[in-house]
């Protein structure tokens, strides 16, 4: 049972992070971002590349100081930078100007599929279709026994965890806390915040609007670019075609934890790893049934989600 | 007046060539079926390169694509005492059923028989009608029997099925291994459990128990561990992972690893060294699946050079292209063999019985068990099966060992 709970926190972690970028954008435009899953992929490809290549004319072991290989951390941080140009632009020379055009809600929501289609597509020329992956940041997993130590616990047994595991979950954490404090403490995250909660009410009080909403859908591209070089340490590495089925668990996401708020998403993520841990081991095949059906319940008791607001 | 006849004459030069064009264009569409033009041979290719199962096909089509190139820079293959350049149309069935009928169907609207795919169960199985009444000759990598057997008369089995491999693996794993147990994990799609219900069969006829053999996986699942967990705790011996995407294969046997397993993974598709390499690194040492039909020992010079071509073309190469090399040369040397199946796949189907031709592919190919021959009879009681070396490998520090060579007939 140990070994299921682990599986679902580090599920639920990294289903966190998908979903936290796409619920940013989806509470400050009104836009569900379809590309967001493209934007996950591009963001660990990027870092697939610096960490196998370098910089060109700088190799990837040119970064190893003292010992400790810094690459990785670095890529990730230039796949944040790319990916918060790229949603930066997106929003200005794109969404901006459908939404300034159309008045219909499903204009901005047609362009974001046709922007996850561009990636789609781009990606697959740039990449192929192979599976990229990078080496374990550290070596070395936990191995624990605990059936001797808890015997009257039952489904007590033994777990395991690799060290890369752990250190990237404890990263995951700190991204969401830092995401978290961002969005609390700092003026342009209470600028988002004030557009998400009121968009007229917010312009009514002096916030740049044109300005917060290109930081807000930056930062959603960067959290998407970033979480996708994580998980590619994570997961085994990355395809170029897997972007689709990320948008689709990253809606599940919101779905559950209510669109547009930033706890529902850590709330959903976490939540939907643990079903899909726990159930696999209980119920085998159909926990993916179990889960849909019962998330259409819920959405039918409670359409707006965990934390989402049923008004605006 | 004078004006008037200048238009009438014009009016007469501009019929006379378009009905000259016309009957020109027709008796070319009377008269030519696969050869489109009139130095021109068209092979089709209708096969997944996009998605989790992208390598399949892709590595079918850039196979086909370095043979052809290969052939055309060398003044192309003649047929009937003709020259051809050989031209590959493709088609991305995006693992889709109905994109496969889709491309089967722009193929014979081309004028294309002759056509390598598609690479999935559900593929192949539905472009069966219309390549059986369209006249087309298909070479899936697919493993259905339906598709081989009587009355199925026009598919061709380009590649080891999993029912020919997975029971010399079994027996190989019994005899020198001593396995007793297996599990079974198979994504949730047509063709994967297919192969899980042959690996099933295949298991028990080796006399092997298999402790779990119902856990599926979604094809777009990147997170293994919770599938896996339950697997491990069965404790098998061995892990039979039943119609792996290469993509999937690493980050299985990679979260395998972490929970603790330490037996043989087994899959019976094609995989790629460097994908394992990169993807699962040493913890794929041990790993068993079904080679490109090559191994250094075999490979020909001009396999050899096959495989410098290939990696030349597009930067890097897969182990897979060793066994789909050979679709396209068996296409064509069926077709030297006999030139009017040109014009008529019956001709084709009447050749296969008796054709034979030396294997440039593999060292002592112009030895009796080693030519380029359709084989089958014993799966599908017709010929129906492109004959390649069934290479069993191991993967190693980052390339594959050859475990055993066996055949499939």
């Amino acid at each position: 049972m140990e070994q299921v709970v682990v599986n679902g926190l580090f599920s639920g972690a990294q289903y966190s992070l998908i979903a936290l970028g796409l619920t940013l954008i989806f509470g400050l435009m009104n836009v569900l971002n379809f590309a967001h899953g493209q934007m996950y992929v591009l963001g660990g490809l990027v870092t697939y590349t610096i960490v196998t290549f370098g910089f060109g004319f700088i190799p990837p072991d040119a970064f190893t100081i003292f010992g400790i290989d810094f690459i990785f951390p670095i890529a990730l941080i230039c796949a944040g930078m790319v990916l918060a140009i790229l949603g930066a632009l997106f929003e200005k020379l794109l969404f901006r100007t459908v939404i300034r055009r159309s008045k219909r809600d499903e204009s901005t929501m047609l362009l974001a599929a046709a922007t996850a289609f561009l990636l789609d597509a781009s990606l697959l020329l740039i990449f192929g279709e192979k599976l990229h992956s990078v080496p374990d940041l550290v070596d070395g997993i936990i191995s624990t026994d605990l059936e001797p130590v808890f015997p009257a616990i039952p489904f007590s047994d033994s777990f395991n965890l690799p060290y890369y595991k752990l250190l990237l979950g404890v990263i995951a954490f700190v991204m969401i806390l830092l995401f978290v404090a961002g969005m609390r403490f700092t003026r342009p995250g209470r600028a988002m915040r004030a557009l998400a909660q009121d968009r007229m009410a917010a312009q009514l009080m002096g916030v740049n609007v044109g300005r917060y909403t290109m930081i807000g859908f930056a930062v959603g591209a960067m959290l998407a670019g970033m979480t996708g070089g994580l998980l590619l340490a994570a997961s085994g590495g990355i395809q170029a075609t897997e972007g689709g089925a990320k948008s689709i668990l990253a809606f599940e996401m919101i779905m559950l934890g209510g669109a547009g708020v930033t706890g529902g998403a850590i709330a959903g993520g976490f939540i939907l790893g643990m079903m899909q841990s726990v159930g696999h081991s209980f119920l085998g095949n159909f926990t993916d049934l179990v889960i849909f059906a019962a998330l259409v319940v819920f959405l039918s008791i409670r359409p707006q989600g965990l934390m989402g607001k049923p008004w605006g | 007046m004078s004006l008037s006849k200048n238009i009438l004459r014009h009016m007469t030069g501009v019929a006379g060539a378009t009905a000259l064009i016309l009957a020109t264009s027709s008796l070319t569409g009377t008269l030519t079926t696969t050869a489109r033009a009139a130095d021109e041979l068209h092979i089709g290719f209708v096969g997944v390169t996009s998605g989790p199962a992208a390598a399949w096909g892709t590595s079918n089509k850039r196979s086909m694509e370095t043979r052809a190139d290969w052939l055309n820079e060398t003044g192309g293959v003649e047929i009937g005492g003709k020259k051809y350049k050989i031209v590959i149309d493709s088609f991305d069935d995006q693992k889709d059923p109905k994109l496969a009928i889709e491309g089967i169907n722009q193929m014979i609207s081309k004028g294309v028989h002759y056509v390598v795919g598609p690479n999935t169960d559900d593929g192949a199985s539905a472009v069966r009608p219309d390549a059986e009444a369209k006249g087309v000759i298909y070479f899936p990598y697919a493993f259905p029997k339906e598709l081989y057997t009587k009355p199925a008369k026009n598919a061709v089995l380009g590649m080891i099925a999993n029912y020919q491999s997975g029971p010399a693996i079994f027996k190989w794993l019994k005899d020198n291994e001593k396995l007793q147990t297996l599990a079974m994990i198979a994504a949730n799609e047509s063709d994967a459990l297919s192969q899980r219900d042959g690996g099933m069969a295949a298991a028990k006829a080796a006399g092997l128990k298999v402790v779990s053999g119902t856990v599926t996986y979604q094809s777009d699942t990147t997170d293994f561990a919770p599938i896996l967990t339950p697997v491990i705790k069965s404790k098998p011996g061995a892990i039979y992972l039943a119609g792996v995407s290469p993509a999937h294969a690493p980050r299985i046997i990679k979260v395998g690893r972490e929970l603790g397993f330490k037996g043989r993974f087994i899959a019976t598709t094609g995989m790629d060294a460097k994908v394992l390499k990169e993807g699962a690194g040493d913890a794929a040492n041990g790993f068993i699946s079904v080679g490109g039909a090559s191994t250094p020992e075999l490979a020909s010079p001009m396999m050899k050079e096959f495989v410098t071509r290939y990696t030349k073309k597009f930067g890097e190469y897969n182990d897979e292209s060793n066994t789909k090399v050979y679709a396209l040369d068996y296409i064509l040397e069926t077709l030297k063999a006999n030139p009017k199946a040109m014009k008529d796949v019956n001709e084709f189907k009447k050749t296969i019985d008796s054709f034979s031709a030396n294997n440039p592919f593999v060292n002592g190919g112009d030895k009796p068990n080693m030519k380029m021959r359709y084989v089958g009879m014993s799966s599908f009681g017709q010929k129906r099966q492109i004959f390649v070396p069934m290479v069993i490998n191991e993967y190693r520090d980052g390339d594959f060992k050859t475990l055993f060579v066996g055949q499939a007939d």
